[in-house]
């Protein structure tokens, strides 16, 4: 059964990520922004849910106080772009620095250890190891309701009223502007929703690995892109309506590339080259995407 | 506000300056334009028609002058208040609707009836489907915008711009783009606009459409108005003799 190993691994991993998955994949399809501020709204999110743990605030308190956190840091990334023009990665660039400092000011060291707290994954401790005895079913099924809940809510979202002017706003601002909708707004609203939304990831991360950790966004970026460009490949677009595609796309790509990363490492891959790895899986599917369409740069649009 | 003083544009200047050139785009135009008229906005490329039209949607600030809507100065508007006031057809099919939605939720979003709430999911999928009917649209509700060809994308922002509540809609050189089955199915929607009672501003830059479509014709050169006649004494042959003068 060790080869199954890999897989509860790559399963527990991908849910884990999923959300800063979909924070990046929203952003990037629907709002027309590479957001790279997720790179620095997981650790923000882990670390306020350290510290207000540690300080004793209730674990509902402290999620939320972190994903409040990430959504301050997107909403400031919008803010720089749309008030001050500034080019959207120069914005996140700053941002992802400001979240660095703030994190370590608020953990007032550069990790936290969270043995004794209490997390969502006490719950359903005793369902790990049940059955095969290899996977972590109870933290599986936990982070899969989760997913669950969190992806009705954004596509309840997506598809209200509301939903739909951010997604006119994120598709086409011109038009937007011709129906009265600002997109200024909507971009601010909307990054702070994604970005609180990869808090929520830093946070499950923090639980899981029971620290958090300054530098645990290092690398968030590439694999969150990675498991986006693996995602799009896998699920027909054609099926779907494009907010549902892009949804459901972020998630199955984020438990593809992590389970794709665990059997790779179990067959030798070195840790330490695994950017590498993932830099050069995102270049195959984009070169494979560009040969089937006959077009060069057709992923340079946003 | 009198309904033959709709849209009123009272010395209107806008200039651009760049590297070290000033060019008068509009040149103190002065024009009056009645509730439901259908104006056809003629010249050629670089006669100040677009700017025109960007001037009138706030979208280009004039040097000097002033465009009123419905007694409103066009600068003192919100942008809610203009976007409930003035709809803005571009030349470009891909500016006039949002690509990653679908055709449903393209007209769901303009369509001010929804807005308030006042029509049923079903009452509005009905209402939708027999407006894209005649545009062979119908079965692709669920169909994005982005996979819709040129022609069906102008169609549907024409559509869009039937839903709106805008008294006021700017078409930009609408059917330049378009082969002649789409143009004249365009052509269609605009007239079902001028009956629905909207005033059109429509530009062009082709002499047989400026002289056979709307109840008036307005042709600019060097931004300003060089011709302007209504629908009874237009005259083909005068407005292709302002179009050489302008060349």
């Amino acid at each position: 059964m060790n080869w199954l190993v890999p897989l509860d691994i790559g399963l527990v991993m991908g849910l884990l990520f999923a959300w800063a998955v979909i924070a990046l994949a929203l952003g990037f399809r629907l709002l027309n922004f590479p957001d790279l501020t997720v790179e620095g709204s997981v650790p923000l999110g882990a670390a306020l849910f350290a510290a207000f743990s540690r300080a004793g605030l209730p674990l509902t308190g402290s999620i939320l106080a972190a994903i409040v956190g990430g959504m301050l840091a997107g909403s400031l990334t919008g803010f720089l772009h749309v008030r001050f023009r500034m080019n959207k990665f120069l914005a996140g660039i700053i941002v992802i620095a400001m979240a660095y400092s703030i994190s370590l000011r608020i953990m007032d060291a550069s990790n936290i250890g969270l043995l004794n707290q209490s997390t969502v994954f006490d719950l359903v401790k005793p369902l790990d190891g049940v059955g095969t005895g290899v996977f972590h079913s109870g933290t599986i099924l936990i982070l899969l309701v989760f997913l669950a809940i969190g992806s009705v809510a954004i596509l309840a979202g997506l598809s209200s009223r509301r939903g739909l002017r951010l997604r006119v706003a994120g598709s086409n601002p011109e038009y937007a502007h011709s129906l009265g909708i600002s997109v200024p707004r909507n971009i601010v609203a909307g990054l702070a929703i994604t970005n609180g939304l990869a808090a929520f990831s830093g946070v499950l991360l923090a639980m899981h690995q029971g620290f958090s950790d300054v530098g645990m966004g290092q690398g968030v970026l590439i694999l969150a892109l990675a498991a986006m460009t693996i995602g799009e490949r896998l699920l027909p677009e054609k099926r779907f309506p494009f907010h549902v595609f892009v949804l459901v796309s972020a998630i199955l790509g984020s438990i593809a590339y992590q389970v794709l990363v665990a059997y790779a490492v179990r067959a030798g891959l070195a840790p330490s080259d695994l950017k590498l790895a993932t830099a050069v899986l995102v270049l195959l599917v984009v070169a494979l995407r560009i040969s089937r369409n006959g077009e060069l740069f057709t992923e340079m649009g946003a | 506000m009198s309904l033959d003083s709709f849209l009123v544009i009272r010395n209107l200047t806008v200039t651009f300056s760049r590297w070290g050139q000033t060019v008068k785009a509009i040149d103190d135009v002065t024009l009056t334009i009645p509730q439901g008229q259908w104006v056809i906005l003629a010249g050629h490329n670089g006669s100040g028609k677009t700017t025109l039209l960007k001037a009138i949607s706030g979208r280009q600030l004039p040097d000097k002058g002033d465009v009123s809507v419905k007694g409103c100065r066009t600068t003192e508007m919100s942008s809610a208040e203009m976007a409930g006031s003035v709809f803005h057809v571009h030349q470009d099919p891909l500016l006039g609707t949002a690509p990653t939605l679908t055709i449903f939720e393209n007209l769901l979003v303009a369509d001010d009836e929804a807005r308030r709430g006042t029509a049923s999911r079903s009452n509005l999928l009905k209402k939708y489907g027999d407006l894209l009917e005649p545009l062979g649209l119908k079965d692709r509700l669920k169909q994005l915008a982005r996979t819709l060809s040129g022609g069906e994308r102008q169609l549907l922002a024409l559509l869009i711009a039937r839903l709106r509540p805008s008294v006021l809609v700017l078409l930009d050189e609408p059917l330049a783009a378009l082969d002649p089955v789409k143009a004249e199915l365009c052509l269609e929607q605009i007239r079902k606009l001028h009956e629905a009672g909207k005033t059109i501003l429509q530009v062009t830059h082709d002499p047989e459409t400026a002289v056979h479509n709307g109840n008036r014709t307005v042709a600019l050169a060097n931004g300003r108005i060089v011709y302007d006649e209504l629908e009874g004494n237009r005259e083909p042959e005068a407005i292709k003799k302002f179009w050489n003068l302008a060349r």
